[in-house]
């Protein structure tokens, strides 16, 4: 009875409450600057697109552990990772890029993410369209399952028509650099009202690099042409 | 009218829309997310089936149903009040007790988490979803903390810290958002923020609640100095700024719930299924301690560690670039987790009673 009456006694003076008060607690945090970060809640084996597939086979230890955080927070592994991973040194942001590339006209370069290589925006309408480069080491799960998985964040339907329609309009892109690039633009599936996205991928030197465009539709196609100038400047460092 | 209120049709029809609530809002977590799914189906008492015709939510369903299991008990109580029926009054006051634990779950149980690698050790854990401004004076292992809720900031809000050294204002505050810099230019002057980040914007909400990451600018006056303070809630590190001659630390983060205990993670262990990265199973060897008590637990699946209203369960783990294995262990803290319990065993005892009695009559008759 008491627990009763104290806990309507909470309820009816929580919601009656004006101003909140702060709270003052004490902190005892032993921890190393990487236990910090923010896991996600509960990832359970079968919301892991990759599930099943033995995805850190051919990976050095270090992206190995990249990629197994990165499954283990939920995050989607294309859409950054921390580049020592790639160069399979060790951590950190002050490790080189091994890629340059020029950023379009009316684009901004946004701050250095740690997930990412690059991220890129509109110059004055920072949400309209989110750009990424990204490189992972090896085939990162192949074409087709990036493509599957690419056309299910966008709420495109899975069917094989819809797939195969994609496939076919695949376009091969020769960058500045000499890297050949394979384009999957996805507006056409989506519609201009919804969630849409143009990649990229290109396979060298035993990695996949990923530049990625996300958006309303309407704005990934304004932007297309921003993308593909991006994608075409990309070249290794010497 | 308590006769109309009792009506057994009433109680057919409201389980007959949890039901159809029940598959729907399962069903609509697949595209709305689990939390959209949850306020909309099962936190609601109506919302817009196809954005036009008003369906009744699970709470206005559920307080009819107990309102109607009420009177219905009143009714047993005035037809019957003969020893025979006992046991359906019993079943009846269990039934209601149940509709009181959910509703006490619901409104006083807190979820939140703690993540650990191997030695570390925490008093405090981390909501999922909710987030708070805080700051402190000391940067050490131990601190002392204020902190308020964020969820409520509005532009021009005074930020209640009553600290005598500073004001803070709220200028701008974005529960879901993303940080800028300058492109090539410096930051501006006037702007106190972590790295480069020289501009915070609002973005439309997530589905997934806890992928949303709070942002906000902060207007902080003292010792007649004006600056700008820039919060980017996926930052991990606190802001510092020197003010009056001692160093404040501020930071927008996921609200944190001290606990009443420390918890130490001793080891961490993951089995995979051989030859790929499926987690076959994975356990925390943990030290639990309050005051001078210490108590080493293994927290594995269907094994949480209780420790009065506190339950932690095994929830994921993850691993950082250097391969250090870290543990994530789900709180639960529930003031009413045994009236759950007790409803169900009056509700054993109601049904036996009833049995029994009806069997003794019936022999009786015999």
């Amino acid at each position: 009875m008491n627990f009763l009456v104290l806990s309507l006694a909470i309820l009816l003076l929580t919601g009656c409450s004006g101003q909140q008060q702060p709270r003052h607690y004490t902190e005892v945090v032993s921890q190393t600057p990487q236990a910090r970060t923010v896991p996600a809640p509960v990832q359970k084996p079968a919301d892991n697109p990759h599930a099943g597939l033995n995805m850190g086979a051919n990976l050095t230890p270090d992206a190995r552990a990249n990629l197994q955080k990165m499954m283990a927070e939920g995050q989607d592994p294309h859409s950054g990772i921390d580049m020592s991973a790639f160069a399979g040194g060790s951590n950190g942001p002050a490790e080189p890029s091994p890629y340059t590339w020029s950023i379009p006209k009316g684009w901004k370069q946004g701050p250095a993410k740690m997930m990412r290589l690059a991220s890129f925006y509109k110059e004055g309408d920072p949400d309209a369209v989110d750009c990424s480069i990204v490189v992972l080491p090896g085939t990162a799960g192949g074409e087709e399952a990036n493509i599957k998985r690419w056309m299910g964040q966008v709420g495109i339907d899975l069917s094989d028509a819809n797939y195969q329609k994609l496939l076919g309009s695949a376009q091969t892109i020769q960058t500045q650099g000499g890297l050949q690039a394979k384009v999957y633009d996805l507006t056409a599936l989506s519609g201009a009202a919804g969630k849409s996205m143009i990649a990229a991928m290109i396979s060298t030197n035993g990695t996949t690099i990923f530049v990625k465009m996300t958006g309303v539709g309407q704005a990934v196609k304004q932007n297309q042409a921003q993308f593909l100038e991006l994608l075409k400047s990309l070249a290794p460092k010497n | 009218m308590l006769k109309l209120l009792s009506s057994v049709r009433i109680t057919v029809v409201c389980l007959f829309l949890l039901f159809v609530l029940t598959f729907w809002g399962t069903m609509a977590q697949v595209q709305q997310g689990l939390y959209a799914a949850q306020e909309r189906f099962f936190a609601s008492f109506f919302f817009l089936a196809g954005g036009w015709f008003p369906f009744p939510g699970a709470q206005l369903v559920l307080w009819i149903l107990f309102i109607n299991l009420v009177a219905a008990l009143i009714t047993h109580f005035k037809k019957q009040s003969g020893w025979a029926s006992i046991g359906g009054k019993i079943t009846h006051i269990g039934l209601i007790l149940y509709f009181a634990a959910a509703f006490f779950i619901f409104h006083l149980s807190r979820e939140s988490y703690v993540h650990l690698g191997e030695g570390d050790s925490t008093n405090v854990s981390t909501s999922y979803t909710e987030w708070e401004l805080a700051y402190w004076q000391e940067q050490g292992a131990s601190r002392q903390v204020t902190a308020l809720d964020s969820k409520n900031f509005k532009p021009g809000d005074r930020v209640a810290f009553n600290n005598p050294d500073f004001t803070l204002r709220v200028a701008q505050y974005y529960p879901n958002s993303d940080a800028y810099d300058n492109g090539s230019s410096p930051k501006p002057a006037g702007i106190i923020s972590l790295d480069a980040i020289s501009h915070i914007a609002g973005k439309p909400m997530d589905k997934e609640r806890e992928k949303n990451i709070a942002g906000g600018v902060f207007d902080l006056s003292f010792g007649g100095k004006s600056l700008t303070l820039l919060l980017f809630g996926a930052e991990t590190n606190p802001t510092r700024v020197a003010i009056n001659g001692k160093n404040y630390y501020f930071i927008l983060r996921h609200k944190t719930f001290p606990l009443p205990f420390a918890l130490k993670l001793d080891r961490f262990k993951v089995a995979f299924h051989p030859g790929t990265d499926m987690a076959k199973s994975y356990q925390s060897w943990v030290t639990i301690t309050t005051g001078s008590l210490t108590r080493q637990v293994r927290i594995y699946m269907n094994n949480p560690l209780r420790y009065k209203d506190y339950t932690l369960y095994q929830a994921s783990y993850d691993t950082d670039p250097q391969g250090r294995q870290y543990s994530t262990l789900a709180v639960v803290k529930n003031s009413a987790r045994l009236l759950p319990y007790i409803s169900c065993l009056l509700v054993f005892l109601g049904l036996a009673l009833h049995f029994l009695t009806q069997a003794i009559i019936t022999k009786l008759r015999l």
